[in-house]
């Protein structure tokens, strides 16, 4: 364990300080059962939130619900008993456990919900918060790639299950699950609905660890061993199926649905298998046996008919009572013995006498053996298959991954405890404290008294099986305990397993000869798109933000340009030029004056004699303004453009004393494409006001003012009268303006001056 | 007389865009110095050339009759008047440009950018 | 003839809508002269007077507001509820903006009066582009405020960067001005009218709208609506202004005026040019695009948090515009709350900027806020709360901006937009989270604690925490934006 030094003000926390937080989730397990015992489900209750976007808290909880909730409390409070032991002296354990609570909270908060977007709210939450949770030993740099790539890949798939459950809001109308159920009839034919149930498979299918997304949880192991066992095991990553199961009773039907969710399933599941075998550490075998289960699970989803609802449920439970008592043994083998590598380990029943004896019970129950828990959920699973009459592939499937299931238990349980301690080492490793005993065994005791009594649960499987296939019937569970088929599946899964186990490391130097074959799996895919994403980044900041001024302009020029001429070619207007009429020759002078000017400009190099030549482009704007009706304009623009010039000359001699600045650069090729862009733009201006100028005018609002004028603001003048009465405030404006900007220069030039000074 | 005036306008804006684009900040501000003219012209063309009669009522009349639109007059005067603010207010950018930077030449101009040391400041030579 | 003359008659316009106004040039007109008679040690007398200007305005438009539209001044000017919230929001991010720069200002010796009379005046600017119901109006705020703004980003001593950031901004500014000046000339030039109402009727009728020349109005209007924002490829000035200016200066610039710019676009695309939805829907839809792509991805390559936030801004005005490109009312009600949730989000990022910084030294590299948990775990859970929002986590705030533009696109089907949307959100959240794996998970290189003053902290707090409250009640204000864009839309 790594522990903490770099903190100088860190406490080290007794377990007993830690102990009292089991308290909330243990009574909240209590009084749920309590409930649950005396009270006829669903429950249900509203309330509101965001009402705007048809958002409220409706709460709907029936036996789906009911059954996570207890697991939520149930393994909840274990965890923090057990955490209590595995924290104890650790600075950070607080903050693992007020995390860990809210993470709880969130985990409630996503299953009692009955509106999709609350749930999401909450699913969210769970993400960010676990990945607050696996980073808790960041000084390991694998700690944070993990909590990182945790975070991505479930918040990748968060953010597309947010687009589906929009869209599915919006094709059924609503955003309650119930209500959604009802409608099913009324929209099961619409278009988009694949597009929708593809982003929520999405989200799904990251959360749950599915393929191809499958990669991030073993990674998560980096997570402190009572994190791991509570998320990555028994609650969070059963998300994505708590909601496939959820939706199963309204899309059931579909083929899309059951094609999707068997092949994903029944692939990961395979996979993941495979991926156990080449694992050396503990907790990453669990961790890809729980992905293989999770594939399962899913595959159980995408059957028909009810008997898979009730495989669902049944694994679902049987998973939480054997899984998470085998992480709790890997985190008693870190705490007692040091490592959790299989090779190191074996042995360690004369060490650890209790761990290995609830490693044993948990095995039974997860090789699935005749009066474990972990055998009713094979034969319900076998049922299930039957039932739905699934093809051969799928069958050889899950036998496969029984099988490895069959040795991952033979390995946790067998190898590690039995046999003679081999290993060489420093230190004896020695029987953890109680706290981190109790959980694991009061598991595995339950799992056996209800593997030898399964009408203990039948009530609370019934249910949640009744949740995902509405037509399930509760009182038909108990006859479903028909043991031949079940036996010979068991035998051939147990006959299987031993093989395996028995060839471990064969199998495993054999895997270790193919593993260039990762390189071209999904994780090296996202490493790859890590490393691409800055890549992409930074061409495009190479190609866009170079800092250059002018090629900004460029472009800003160049998009208007290209999005003018793409106007024009689309509209294909037929277009209606103006007659050339008679010209009158002082405005030909003046638009020649204009034109020449300006052209000269474009070869004048001198700053002063361009501000000139500049100047006389405002002069024969004036004399154009002068002999087209607009004396007004013609002055104002005369006085402004001498003043503006003489300003300009002024300040270009004050600047010629300095030193003369040097070009560093040339621009040999940006110059003609400059002028290119330059040409067209203009050429583009010149044919926009010849289209103007050939449309109808309204001219109503001209003759407003020339009627207006004399008689309400008593001008005659009416250029004068529309700036100063009709248009008064815009005029103010512009005062406010031009004196504004002197106020804005004056502070720039005071700190200029005292730069220089 | 359109025609003119619309010829005249775009040799104005093209002349204006291409020292716009120059890598000298002085030529760019009167390049923009000049597409504001260009625009200036163009309101003034959009309210229609029909007359060279300025709008002012005759003093035997009590309203405007066949002459000149006023109200782009009054549209153009406010953009006169705004754009010579502006550019009295950018020469004093200028100013402050070549007494603190030391420069006037936009390819230099690239202190607010990531350092040179970095992998993605984007290199100086021609790339176009 | 007389009769009807005198039903139409000129009357002397109404200056009550204007209050606000008025009273915000007069104040800044006082707080200039003022602030010459003030020596540096009592310079917080500007201060204060200041945020008192933008209190009493709040009070003014608060008292005023009575929900319904009055127009004055010949119908140039409009006070209705858009422009009410717009406006008290701005008051609202101005005031914590002032805040925030104090103590910012003060250690760089730069605690004078112009930045908060520059800064009052751009709230002037803002106040009428928000009410500008004419074309004329409209581009006499902009100007205001734009001057405004490149003044303040100049206004830093012996800055090479400042003065090169500023001339940026100008230039690429007046050129965006420009073009929008000829869309807007263009627009009068059909409709023979610069009040935004008739322009409005008149583009409503049948058979108006088909025509080249209205295209290219709407074109130009749009390249300069979109350079007001930030919208790619229109967006090259923010950057970089971003990081030349001072950090109080790029809060101030990041933060108001887009709610200005907002109300910009529902009055002359909306209210203007609602008649003509189809043209620019499609060009909105390329803008907003571009603009989620070009910002979120970019932003991933920058080491500079003020560069960083700086294609945020760009990437969060891609999403700001799927509301608006809807076409439908519940659509600019969306954008209006994201732009509001966009300011209060972007002010706590800088302000973070600010609080980290000191004398001499920025805080404006991701690497200084490694280990920003063992300095300051309150400050670094502020910052965390942040970034979660603007990366679009739930229950934060800025999940219901995204949700409410998303839930706006699916509905104008346009599915295809809202899965890019997503998909861009989900490269966007990468970088945020980013920030929160160095906070929490990097070991500090600072170790100095941090140094502010109790205002800013208190202020800083607020918002983090606002962020979350809105975030766990967004009811009202969306319930706000909704009512002020009731009229907006059929």
């Amino acid at each position: 364990m790594a522990r903490d030094s770099h903190h100088t003000n860190a406490v080290a926390v007794a377990p007993a300080a830690l102990l009292p937080y089991s308290l909330l989730p243990g009574t909240l397990f209590v009084a749920l059962a309590y409930l649950l015992a005396v009270e006829p489900l669903p429950w249900a209750f509203a309330g509101s939130w965001v009402p705007a976007l048809q958002v409220d808290f409706a709460v709907h909880i029936d036996g789906l619900a009911a059954q996570f909730l207890l697991l939520i409390t149930g393994v909840g409070t274990l965890v923090f008993v057990y955490g209590a032991g595995y924290l104890a002296g650790e600075a950070k354990a607080r903050r693992v456990f007020v995390l860990l609570l809210l993470f709880m909270a969130a985990m409630i908060g996503a299953v009692i919900s009955d509106n999709l977007i609350v749930l999401f709210v909450f699913w969210e939450l769970t993400s960010v918060l676990s990945f607050l949770l696996v980073g808790y030993h960041h000084e390991q740099e694998s700690a944070r790639k993990s909590a990182q790539q945790a975070l991505l890949i479930t918040g990748v798939g968060g953010l597309s299950l947010l687009a589906g459950i929009i869209l599915l809001g919006e094709i059924a109308g609503t955003y309650s699950i119930q209500q959604l159920i009802s409608r099913v009839p009324q929209f099961i034919g619409d278009t988009r609905l694949n597009a929708a149930l593809t982003l929520i498979f999405l989200g799904a299918f990251t959360k749950s660890a599915q393929l191809p997304f499958h990669f991030w949880l073993p990674n998560a192991m980096a997570a402190p061993t009572p994190v791991s066992a509570y998320l990555h095991s028994a609650t969070m990553v059963k998300l994505g199926i708590y909601l496939l199961a959820r939706l199963d009773a309204a899309f059931s039907d579909l083929l899309f649905w059951e094609y999707t969710l068997v092949g994903v399933g029944t692939l990961t599941a395979v996979v993941a298998a495979i991926q156990t075998l080449r694992e050396g550490d503990l907790k990453r075998i669990l961790a890809w046996s729980t992905v293989a289960t999770l594939g399962t699970l899913t595959m159980l989803v995408g059957l028909p008919g009810n008997g898979a609802a009730l495989a669902v449920a049944t694994l679902l439970f049987a998973h939480a009572l054997y899984k998470a008592p085998l992480f709790f043994v890997a985190g008693n083998l870190d705490h007692g013995a040091g490592t959790r590598a299989i090779d190191q380990l074996t042995g360690m029943r004369r060490y650890m006498p209790w761990t290995a004896a609830a490693a044993l019970v948990a095995a039974l129950s997860m090789a699935g053996l005749p009066l474990s828990f972990g055998f009713i959920a094979k034969d319900a699973i076998t049922l299930a298959k039957a039932e739905a009459e699934v093809l051969h592939l799928v069958s050889y499937a899950t036998l496969f991954v029984t099988s490895i299931s069959v040795a991952v238990a033979a390995i946790a349980a067998i190898h590690v405890f039995w046999g003679r301690d081999t290993v060489p080492r420093e230190a004896h490793p020695h029987e953890v404290p109680l706290t981190m005993l109790l959980p694991p065994l009061l598991l595995v005791a339950l799992g056996l008294l209800f593997g030898i009594a399964p009408t203990l649960v039948d009530p609370m499987l019934g249910a949640a099986a009744h949740a995902i296939a509405p037509d399930f019937d509760a009182a038909t569970v108990d006859v479903s305990y028909d043991l031949l088929p079940v036996l010979e599946a068991t035998f051939g899964a147990v006959v299987f397993g031993v093989a395996v186990y028995l060839g471990w490391d064969r199998l495993h130097a054999l895997l270790d000869r193919v593993s260039h074959l990762d390189r071209v799996g999904p994780e090296s895919w996202y490493w790859r798109k890590l490393k691409f994403l800055p890549r992409l980044a930074a061409w495009q900041t190479r190609l866009l933000q170079h800092g250059l001024l002018h090629r900004y302009l460029f472009t800003v020029i160049g998009v208007v340009t290209i999005a003018a001429v793409a106007l024009i070619y689309a509209a294909q207007p037929d277009y209606h030029w103006p007659a050339v009429d008679t010209l009158s020759p002082p405005v030909l002078g003046a638009a020649l004056l204009i034109s020449i000017a300006a052209l000269t400009t474009l070869f004048v190099r001198d700053h002063l004699v361009l501000v000139l030549v500049s100047g006389l482009v405002g002069y024969g704007s004036a004399v154009l303004f002068l002999f087209t009706g607009a004396p007004d304009l013609a002055f104002t623009q005369f006085a402004v453009e001498t003043v503006f010039v003489v300003v300009a000359a002024a300040v270009l001699l004050k600047l010629r004393r300095m030193e003369p600045l040097r070009r560093v650069t040339t621009e040999a090729r940006f110059r003609p494409l400059a002028l290119v862009v330059a040409v067209v733009f203009g050429a583009t201006m010149t044919a926009l006001v010849l289209l103007v100028a050939g449309l109808p005018f309204d001219s109503g609002l001209a003759e407003f003012f020339g009627a207006q004028s004399l008689p309400a603001a008593h001008g005659r003048n009416v250029v004068n009268v529309i700036i100063v009465d009709f248009r008064a405030l815009d005029t103010l404006g512009e005062i406010a303006v031009l004196a504004f900007a002197l106020l804005a220069a004056l502070p720039l030039l005071k700190l200029a001056r005292e730069a220089r000074g | 007389m359109i025609w003119a005036v619309a010829i005249a306008l775009g040799v104005v804006i093209t002349a204006g865009t291409y020292l716009a684009l120059s890598r000298d900040v002085f030529r760019c501000l009167v390049g923009l110095a000049l597409i504001g003219s260009g625009v200036n012209l163009l309101v003034f063309t959009t309210g229609r050339l029909v007359t060279h009669v300025p709008p002012i009522i005759d003093a035997a009349e009590r309203q405007l009759s066949a002459a000149a639109n006023p109200l782009p007059q009054a549209l153009v005067l406010t953009a006169i008047v705004i754009s010579f603010a502006l550019l009295c207010f950018s020469l004093v950018l200028v100013v402050r440009l070549i007494l603190v930077a030391a420069t006037d030449d936009v390819t230099q101009l690239r202190a607010a950018e990531p350092p040179a040391t970095d992998a993605y400041k984007p290199p100086l030579e021609e790339r176009l | 003839m007389e009769e009807q003359l005198a039903s139409v008659s000129f009357q002397v316009p109404d200056m009550t809508p204007a209050l606000p106004e008025i009273f915000v040039l007069t104040m800044a007109c006082v707080i200039l002269v003022v602030d010459l008679f003030l020596t540096d040690r009592n310079r917080v007398i500007t201060y204060l007077m200041s945020l008192a200007t933008l209190l009493g305005a709040a009070i003014l438009t608060f008292s005023l507001h009575t929900g319904e539209t009055v127009l004055s001044f010949d119908g140039s000017f409009i006070s209705d509820s858009m422009a009410d919230v717009l406006k008290f929001f701005i008051y609202l991010v101005c005031a914590a903006v002032f805040i925030y720069a104090r103590q910012y200002l003060i250690d760089r010796q730069l605690f004078k009066g112009e930045f908060y009379v520059l800064g009052l005046f751009g709230v002037l600017g803002m106040m009428v582009m928000v009410s500008a119901h004419s074309l004329l109006t409209i581009y006499l705020g902009l100007e205001l405020l734009a001057l405004c703004l490149y003044a303040m980003v100049a206004l830093q001593r012996d800055s090479g960067i400042a003065s090169e950031a500023a001339m940026k901004y100008f230039v690429l500014g007046a050129l965006a001005s420009g073009l929008l000046l000829y869309g807007m000339s263009i627009l009068y030039g059909i409709t023979g009218s610069l009040d935004i109402g008739d322009i409005g009727a008149y583009l409503a009728a049948p058979g108006s709208s088909d025509n080249l020349a209205l295209m290219f109005a709407v074109a130009f209007v749009i390249v300069g609506l979109a350079f007001k924002l930030g919208a790619v490829p229109f967006h090259m000035w923010i950057p970089d202004v971003y990081h030349g200016a001072s950090t109080p200066v790029t809060l101030y610039i990041g933060s108001a005026p887009k709610l200005a710019a907002f109300a910009l676009v529902m009055r002359l695309l909306v209210e203007g040019m609602e008649g003509l939805h189809v043209h620019w829907q499609d060009m909105l839809i390329v803008l907003a695009v571009l603009s989620m792509a070009a910002g979120n991805v970019i932003a991933i390559a920058q080491g500079n948090l003020k560069r960083m936030l700086a294609y945020s801004t760009i990437a969060h005005v891609g999403y700001l515009l799927l509301g608006i490109l809807t076409g439908v009312t519940t659509g600019y009600a969306a954008s209006m709350f994201y732009v509001i949730v966009y300011a209060i989000m972007t002010l706590g990022g800088f302000g973070m900027i600010i609080l980290l910084s000191r004398a001499g030294f920025e805080a404006e590299n991701l690497e200084d806020f490694k280990g920003l948990n063992e300095r300051s775990p309150w400050f670094a859970a502020m910052m965390a709360i942040l970034m979660f929002s603007m990366a679009g986590v739930p229950p934060f705030l800025g999940f219901w901006a995204k949700f409410a533009v998303l839930e706006a696109v699916v509905r104008a089907d346009m599915v295809w937009l809202a899965v890019v949307a997503v998909l861009f959100a989900i490269i966007g959240a990468y970088y945020y989270l980013r920030i929160i794996k160095l906070m929490y998970f990097d070991k500090a290189e600072e170790t100095t604690p941090l140094t502010s003053g109790t205002d800013m902290k208190l202020v800083m707090s607020v918002n983090g925490l606002a962020v979350l409250a809105l975030g766990i009640y967004p009811s009202a204000l969306l319930a706000l934006c909704a009512g002020a864009m009731a009229t907006f839309g059929g």
